[in-house]
């Protein structure tokens, strides 16, 4: 409202300098914005939009209540969760305990039969380069699965 | 497509129906409503939850999407699981191992979960709450040690019923008290409340709630109540006396209140003292400790009890007495300590001034 | 560098007493991403029920500005909740709405789809609508094992059949003193020729298996990043067969004892 006011205002002071009909084109511009409910610089309402985006202000969902046998299908839809992560996780382990072993084993086999092969398979590998064409999964695959030509 | 194999070392023995088959299991380990078992293991019903008594708020209520769904999945790898822990329970001799695979074999049922959480637990019906069954006694423990064992060693501590009674308490087992209906506070005690001479005119009665693994057939207990703020005013100082003592007492896992009905003239030690304190003396600590008998022997009735000036170390360390509970209330005066004192037979109050003579 | 000697796949020959041997587990890691199983994917489903019905109120007006077309689009979009009238019973409850959000239901969030679907799309039109590619190829429909692109979201392990019609991970005898994993590596490229590019993790073996006659098979694990195993000349390489295999099917076609001693190096997934 407070633009529009001022506009009128800016308009009359037209009229008194130049005495002639004021250029109606300057104020009433097609899809120019007129109203700033607000009365802030975009900038300022724009900090506000995104405060506004981060504070739970109007923005929180009803507290959920649970019957009592939802509740416990919830307790026990998480445990069985729980269960089955840990048996993923003790499996993993186990795995990796093995291949430890294992490693640790072919090792000292290699140390008593070949000396030579052990020291070669012993050093240090510092500065060796993870490969860059390792691709990571990804959910569907790409037009072209598999790249067959290689040349060295 | 090829599904990931999860259970390819140890197969899950899939249609091992160990928690549906009720031929062969406790009553305590099913819901006892067939509607409620029926929305719980199959799925809400269109009217909405039956557990939800108002049929308005049935028609409100919502359940979370693809609930059930997924809880049938959970509760088919649940049960697998505990077949798996029952065929290892067949194998086991060895006691405390098998106590802890019953545990766990129970433990996920959602059954038992809902019986456990949604149920009187004090006042247990043993039908849906079996404290002789090792999965609710751990439960019960676990309910127990979340609240009530805090509560009681808060008091007892900063009321210091220990260290002026005994040194201190190894919580084990559950007590709780009640005074009879008829005293008009019909409700179990909380640990430290102060009560009227009124309530307390009549012995209470004790609930030992045992959790560990104990023989219920030979344990023996015993019951003490004493006061450690009666005014020695010769040695200007406080004494200890006897309110109430029981021994020899014998409780099950779910019969366990210790009332009249429990125990004849053969138990007691001493007859019940109601707590009537003298006037301008402050508030009394009544301190309920109850003790598990050493190697299931009995406690000989001692002829030279003096309940007046009662050393309840001494008489612990004599008879050999594990304390396992305790529990304690607060009296002060009141106006009718003195019909409380003439029904007992005692003295008239005593008012006690803040100067000296 | 890498130095061939042909001739020296000695894949078949029954290897000598007390002799050094070097395998490779070559694997081809996983295309895409694993398969969900039952329990999985309801666990998500349900989880993602959860989250958006206690999520906050979408902030429509910070993704989309006010009086933009993309607004409009967003806007029409939207499914309204039903707002509270005066005198009408609303049998679940009456509507409680915040920022046009029905707080006691999950929200719904629709976003509008970039392109229509209607229409022959063409390569070239950009906004033609996204089609992913089957997560089943041909080579799983044909069930060709020899085939690399069979079986995107599980690692797979190259195994060789030699002579004698025994399937085993190529493995190859160590005659010099140039490195286990050198010895793999050579070998490799004499039975499945030069158009190879493989990594190897690691010179250390991943494990050892005691053969009767006293010989050694140490394991070397490498991955396959690109090129393709192609069979040499039998005759010269004595390697017969060879085939891209999950960890369950190597189970169902090596010797029992042979599996035992390599299964924790192969992945399940």
């Amino acid at each position: 409202m407070s633009f529009l006011v001022q506009n009128s205002v800016a308009a009359c002071r037209v009229r008194n300098v130049s005495g002639s009909v004021v250029n109606a084109s300057i104020i009433f511009t097609r899809g120019k914005r007129t109203k700033n409910n607000s009365g802030l610089s975009a900038t300022e309402q724009r900090v506000i939009t995104q405060l506004s985006v981060m504070s739970a202000s109007r923005k929180q969902p009803k507290l959920l209540k649970l019957c009592r046998e939802d509740l416990i299908k919830h307790q026990t839809i998480q445990r069985s969760w729980a269960l089955y992560q840990q048996d993923l996780r003790n499996k993993r382990e186990l795995q990796l305990k093995q291949q430890y072993e294992n490693i640790k084993l072919a090792m000292d086999t290699l140390k008593n039969t070949s000396p030579e092969l052990y020291e070669i398979a012993n050093k240090s590998e510092e500065g060796r380069k993870f490969p860059l064409e390792m691709k990571i999964p990804s959910d569907f695959p790409a037009k072209k699965i598999w790249h067959y030509t290689f040349r060295k | 497509m090829l599904r990931r194999r999860i259970h390819t070392a140890r197969p899950l023995l899939e249609n091992a129906k160990v928690w549906s088959d009720f031929s062969n299991r406790p009553k305590s380990f099913g819901i006892k409503s067939k509607l409620l078992k029926q929305a719980l293991l199959e799925g809400t019903p269109k009217y909405g939850p039956p557990s939800i008594k108002r049929r308005s708020n049935r028609l409100k209520y919502a359940s979370p999407e693809h609930m059930d769904d997924m809880f049938k999945i959970s509760n088919n790898f649940l049960e697998s699981k505990a077949a798996e822990t029952y065929a290892e329970i067949e194998k086991t001799k060895d006691k405390a191992k098998l106590n802890q695979l019953l545990i766990k074999a129970e433990l996920f049922n959602p059954e038992v979960q809902y019986n456990f959480q949604f149920n009187e637990k004090i006042d247990n019906n043993p039908e849906i709450i079996d404290f002789d069954q090792p999965v609710y006694r751990h439960l019960g423990r676990k309910h127990w040690e979340s609240y009530g064992q805090m509560l009681l060693m808060q008091r007892l501590e900063t009321l210091h019923v220990i260290p002026d009674t005994l040194p201190t308490l190894e919580p084990k087992a559950e007590i709780n008290i009640k005074f009879p209906y008829s005293s008009g506070l019909n409700k179990w005690i909380e640990p430290g409340e102060v009560l009227s001479s009124n309530t307390t005119y009549l012995p209470p009665v004790f609930k030992i709630q045992e959790y560990d693994t104990v023989d219920p057939e030979k344990q023996l207990y015993t019951i003490l109540i004493v006061n450690p703020d009666v005014p020695d005013l010769e040695n200007d100082t406080f004494k200890t006396s006897l309110a109430y003592g029981l021994t020899n007492l014998k409780v099950s896992y779910n019969d366990n209140m210790v009332d009249s009905r429990k125990f004849d003239d053969s138990n007691v030690l001493t007859e019940y003292v109601a707590p009537t304190p003298d006037k301008n003396i402050g508030k009394q600590r009544y301190c309920v400790w109850v003790f598990r008998h050493a190697n299931d022997k009995k406690l000989a009735k001692p002829s030279d009890l003096d309940t007046d000036n009662f050393n309840i170390r001494a008489f612990v360390e004599e008879n050999g007495l594990t304390p396992i509970g305790a529990h304690v209330w607060r009296s002060e005066w009141d106006s009718n300590v003195n019909i409380i004192r003439e029904k007992y037979g005692l003295d008239p109050v005593r008012i006690f001034d803040k100067v000296r003579d | 560098m890498l130095t061939f000697r042909r001739g020296m796949a000695t894949t078949a020959k029954k290897a000598a007493d007390g002799a050094i041997l070097s395998s490779i587990v070559l694997s081809r890691n996983p295309i895409v991403t694993p398969d969900l199983t039952e329990m999985e994917s309801n666990y998500y489903k349900y989880q993602s029920g959860l989250e958006r019905r206690l999520m906050w109120t979408f902030p429509d007006y910070f993704y989309f500005k006010k009086g933009t077309l993309s607004q409009n689009k967003f806007a029409n979009l939207q499914k309204g909740p039903i707002s509270k009238l005066p005198g009408v019973w609303f049998p679940k409850g009456l509507p409680d709405i915040k920022q046009s959000r029905e707080r006691s239901q999950k929200q719904n969030v629709l976003l509008p789809k970039g392109a229509s679907n209607e229409g022959p799309s063409k390569e070239e039109d950009l906004s033609r609508p996204v089609v992913p590619n089957s997560r089943i190829t041909e080579a799983d429909k044909k069930g060709d094992i020899s085939s690399i692109e069979r079986k995107l979201s599980r690692t797979l392990y190259l195994l060789v059949k030699n002579k004698g019609g025994k399937w085993t991970f190529p493995k190859f005898e160590v005659s010099d003193n140039s490195g286990l994993h050198i010895r793999v590596e050579t070998g490799l490229r004499e039975i499945g020729g030069e158009e190879i590019n493989t990594w190897t993790v690691s010179r250390t073996p991943a494990a050892v298996m005691n053969h009767k006659n006293g010989s050694n098979e140490f394991f070397i694990k490498s991955h396959i990043l690109g090129g393709k195993f192609e069979l040499q000349d039998p005759s010269k390489t004595l390697v017969t067969d060879f085939a891209w295999l999950t960890k369950e099917e190597i189970k169902d076609l090596v010797d029992k004892s042979y599996y035992k001693g390599t299964e924790f190096m192969l992945s399940e997934i």
